[in-house]
């Protein structure tokens, strides 16, 4: 229990004589009255003298103590609550602060940032005193120790953590907590030293919500430590970027900028979309807690330059290698969080698909299935056919898509080389006249391990059967049926005689069939595999009327789009703090000839380049800041990434720390503590002085109330 | 009838508003002088009231010669005899009698019972009745024995005058020393606030009285600001008569004061009527010719 103002209760000890010599003082004078019947008062003074002496120490204590409780709430008294956490005393305590430096730290309202809060707080946590070890790790994405280890340097500690500023990441709630555990580990010591974790953050609902509290060690004592804005966070984000229409050189583009609403009022917010030099505004409507969209419209100039006005490293000669890079910006935009009013982007412009027919039969043959299917394709020049006796690997790591049809039994490097080529995003269509096609989709299946699984297993050439099979069972409602949903009727008379039976197979995704048979088995089959996609066209075309059909054409060229879909439209996009995987395209450029130009300052590294046998990979365990990071190959820019914080960073709406205590049951000792928007340690104590006064008024009634009882 | 000289306690002229009121008294009388007051003797006065067989020996004028004729018996008429009335005043005059208020002054319970007493003395002498007056200061006082004479009502208003407050008073033993000096039966009248230790004491000596078939009559003297306290933050209230001293706020006690002395003139009134005295409440805020003429209107019925 202590005192704001002990001034003022010094001052209200000395006052509790006043209502003594108030009663002195004001004791009225009496007048001297010669009276006959002095004998009816002395009983009646005898008979009431007891009780007016109760009733006048009554009355003094009641007054005294009203003095009192009005200085004890005058003086502010407040009582800490008991803590988790022993601020003083010299037990041996090992202390972990955990302390959010993600994106959202970085609210401010008016001058008070919410991060400069938490750094205070966990200042004071790391403050020296008699046997504290502590140490504190800076969580976002990565939990990052400030020491190796819990260290009794705290003076060191402090300048370490002088140093720390927010990032523009998420918080990941399990890395924090692993983290912590993994420090308290390391540190044992012996059964009486006090172990503690403190957790600073803003708990937002959307890391909190679902924190995994059973990480921390049993016999921790915890304290949440809440920093957040109160009262209200109304934040405003650009979310996304990407294009509404697929950008292709030399025709007007679409961006669609995604601002979130984080707050419960609408709002209306002016998007600012700058590219190389070109600026562009959109305004977006946002219902309450929900996102608007901004659409920006590009001329056709912007979006057929080579390379585009972002690429301004060497622009590019070669049409393919252009990306839309920029920034989408808030203007002037009324929230607490200004690290997500802008958000940078690298939209790849779409380009045609290197098409690969992987064949053993005879190019000059036709009416076959690989004669249809190349034909279908167009058979231009950026569809090439390879014999996989003759395997070209460059030509097959460089395809985006592969079409497995009559192959035979391909070569073991031939299924690794496909094995990259999806690892990569690169996508197949495998046509399965016999079963001995099979064998290359149950090869490729055990070299991908669980990256491919086949939903259905195949059981026998459908041909022995004799009686053509027809379609049913087509998802008209997706792709690649989706377009000729009006013409249902035309596939369900097309026949089929060749092609495999299949079974549904235990585990296998039934989803991922998308056109069944009559007889039950899989007609066409569309599966992730790797990054990329595998498609299984289960027909003899060669023996089937599907070619001659009007819908051949469209089927085959929207299956085509559907497995290469992931190559065009989107945002290159990787989350702060997360790790990055990028295959960059085949190319004549090894590792040592690629390199990463990051956002500035761009003076660190930004991961590693490795040749690999698909081409450059560009790896980096954790993208260390956000902004556009550009992969040059020569001069020419094959890869861009925008990093950006994910958009849940935005919505600050706190979880109830109260509801995290109940993660730990009742036998742990947790607290939560909240730190005010002016600093100082409200909530850490009780405030005494609303009850004080309000005792003070019952005093006094209650006085009022003994002089009524007494008098009647 | 000429007032006394120089006492201011008879006060003649407010008197004669009384008119021909006079005191009158319910019980037979025992007086030397003829009067007009039945008197406890048979005589030859106008009201018949019965007959009696002659005795040999008793006034012929008596005899009824019509009952002789008709009965041959002889009888004598008897009528009622009228005596004189013979009051005596007992005044207290303790020193609680002096109170005269506080914040409402009248004339003190003692000028008052004074005035009574003058005025008594007037009304009963004005009738040729005898009055004595007695003063009770710690036991009996002055006495001045009876007498009906302008004379003797100068010099019972000279007492009157004269009467020092005794810082005592004994009411039952000053009854005890009148009771010697009152040889025949007739009217005691006590002017008193009856503020006595011992009470009961007063009602055994006036038993004495009641033997002899006296009717007394109590003049209960009260102040208003007896029957409440003053209203005041803070009194210090000392004792009249043994100086003793008591501070307090009357608004505490108001209640338990009041209950106390209605208690006690509840105690005075009902002990009277037991001792078949006529009890009378006198307040001093009431002038005292108003108080006699009602006693008058009531005793005249």
């Amino acid at each position: 229990m202590a005192v704001m103002y002990p001034l003022a209760l010094i001052l209200g000890i000395v006052l509790v004589v006043l209502p003594t010599l108030v009663h002195l003082l004001a004791r009225p004078r009496p007048v001297r009255l010669p009276y006959p019947t002095v004998r009816f008062l002395r009983e009646a003074v005898k008979q009431r003298r007891a009780l007016f002496r109760l009733r006048d120490i009554l009355i003094l204590l009641l007054r005294g103590l009203a003095v009192v409780l009005l200085a004890a709430a005058f003086a502010r008294l407040f009582t800490r609550t008991d803590s988790a956490i022993a601020l003083d005393g010299t037990q041996p305590t090992v202390r972990i602060v955990l302390l959010d430096v993600s994106q959202s730290m970085q609210a401010r309202r008016a001058v008070a940032q919410v991060f400069d809060r938490a750094k205070a707080a966990a200042g004071g946590y790391v403050r020296y005193r008699s046997g504290l070890r502590a140490n504190i790790i800076a969580c976002a994405a990565r939990a990052v120790p400030l020491f190796e280890r819990v260290s009794e340097n705290l003076a060191g500690l402090e300048t370490a953590l002088a140093a720390v500023e927010p990032r523009s990441e998420a918080l990941d709630v399990q890395a924090a907590l692993s983290a912590a555990a993994q420090m308290f580990a390391q540190s044992p010591g012996a059964g009486d030293v006090v172990r503690e974790l403190v957790i600073i953050s803003d708990f937002q609902v959307s890391s909190w919500k679902k924190a995994p509290l059973e990480l921390v060690p049993a016999g921790v004592a915890v304290r949440f430590e809440q920093v957040g804005l109160t009262g209200g966070a109304d934040n405003l984000a650009v979310c996304d970027v990407r294009a509404v229409t697929r950008p292709r050189y030399g025709e007007p583009a679409q961006i669609a900028v995604e601002v979130g609403n984080f707050s419960a009022v609408r709002q209306s917010a002016d998007v600012s979309v700058r590219i190389g030099d070109a600026a562009f505004r959109a305004k977006a409507e946002c219902p309450p807690w929900q996102s608007g969209q901004a659409v920006v419209s590009l001329p056709a100039d912007i979006a057929g330059a080579p390379g585009g006005p972002g690429n301004s490293a060497g622009g590019g000669d070669a049409p393919d290698a252009g990306w839309l890079c920029g920034t989408a910006r808030l203007i002037d935009a009324k929230d607490v969080l200004a690290a997500d009013d802008e958000r940078p982007f690298a939209i790849p412009f779409v380009r045609r698909h290197r098409c690969v027919i992987l064949s053993r039969e005879d190019p000059s043959q036709v009416a076959t299935s690989r004669y249809f299917l190349e034909r279908a394709l167009g058979g231009d020049e950026d569809t090439k056919i390879l014999n996989p006796a003759h395997l070209d690997a460059d030509l097959l790591a460089a395809a985006d898509l592969v079409i497995i049809v009559q192959a035979g039994r391909l070569p073991a490097d031939a299924i690794r080389l496909l094995v990259a080529l999806t690892a990569r995003g690169g996508s197949l269509l495998c046509v399965t006249e016999t079963i001995r096609d099979v064998e290359n989709l149950l090869a490729l299946e055990a070299a991908c391990g669980r990256q491919f699984r086949l939903p259905v297993a195949f059981s026998g050439d459908a041909r022995t059967s004799g009686a053509p099979r027809k379609w049913r069972d087509i998802r008209t409602a997706e792709r690649p049926f989706k377009i000729l949903a009006s013409n249902t009727d035309i596939l369900g008379a097309i026949e089929f005689t060749g092609g495999v039976v299949t079974v549904a197979r235990t585990g296998g995704a039934p989803d991922d069939v998308f056109a069944s048979f009559d007889d039950g088995s899989a007609a066409l089959i569309v599966t992730p595999c790797g990054r990329g996609r595998a498609a299984v066209l289960n027909a003899d075309l060669a023996q089937s009327t599907l070619p001659a059909s009007p819908l051949f054409v469209p089927l085959v060229c929207e299956l085509v789009e559907q497995l290469t879909e992931s190559e065009s439209g989107r945002s290159s996009t990787a989350m702060v703090g997360q790790p990055v995987h990028v295959f960059l395209p085949v190319s004549s450029f090894g590792a040592e000839d690629t390199w990463v130009v990051g956002p500035p300052p761009g003076d660190d590294a930004c991961g590693s380049l490795e040749d690999a046998q698909t081409g450059v990979v560009w790896t980096w365990q954790a993208v260390e800041r956000a902004g556009i990071f550009r992969v040059f190959q020569g001069k020419r820019l094959v890869h861009a990434l925008a990093a950006a914080c994910p958009d849940f960073e935005s919505d600050l709406r706190p979880a109830d720390p109260e509801t995290l205590k109940t993660g730990f049951g009742d036998a742990a000792k947790v607290e939560v503590h909240r730190v005010s928007t002016e600093g100082d340690e409200k909530e850490q104590r009780t405030e005494w002085w609303p009850w004080l006064m309000l005792s003070a008024v019952v005093c006094l009634l209650a006085e009022l109330g003994l002089l009524k009882l007494f008098r009647s | 009838m000429a007032a006394a000289p120089g006492s201011r306690f008879l006060q003649v002229e407010a008197l004669n508003r009384l008119g021909n009121m006079r005191l009158s008294f319910r019980k037979m009388l025992e007086g030397p002088y003829a009067g007009r007051h039945e008197s406890v003797q048979r005589g030859g006065a106008v009201e018949f009231v019965d007959f009696r067989q002659y005795t040999p020996g008793e006034d012929l004028r008596r005899l009824d010669w019509k009952v002789l004729g008709r009965l041959h018996k002889p009888y004598v008429r008897i009528f009622a005899d009228e005596t004189n009335l013979l009051c005596t005043v007992l005044l207290d005059t303790s020193t609680s009698m002096l109170f005269s208020g506080h914040l409402r002054k009248t004339d003190s319970k003692l000028d008052h019972a004074r005035y009574l007493a003058a005025a008594t003395a007037f009304l009963v002498t004005r009738e040729r009745d005898q009055v004595a007056l007695a003063v009770s200061a710690g036991r009996l006082g002055e006495y001045r024995a009876p007498g009906s004479t302008a004379l003797h009502l100068a010099r019972i208003c000279e007492t009157l005058e004269a009467v020092k407050p005794a810082p005592e008073t004994d009411i039952a033993r000053a009854l005890q020393d009148l009771f010697p000096m009152v040889r025949r039966r007739g009217v005691l009248m006590i002017l008193s606030d009856f503020l006595v230790p011992d009470l009961e004491a007063v009602f055994a000596a006036l038993r004495l009285y009641q033997y002899l078939h006296f009717e007394i009559i109590l003049l209960h003297i009260v102040h208003p600001e007896e029957q409440a306290l003053p209203k005041g933050p803070a009194y210090r209230f000392e004792d009249l008569e043994d100086e003793s001293v008591i501070s307090c706020s009357p608004l505490e006690l108001a209640r338990i004061y009041e209950e106390a002395f209605s208690q006690h003139m509840r105690k005075v009134s009902s002990m009277a009527a037991a001792g078949g005295c006529k009890y009378r409440f006198v307040s001093t805020a009431v002038p005292y010719v108003m108080t006699l003429k009602d006693m008058l209107v009531e005793r005249r019925g």
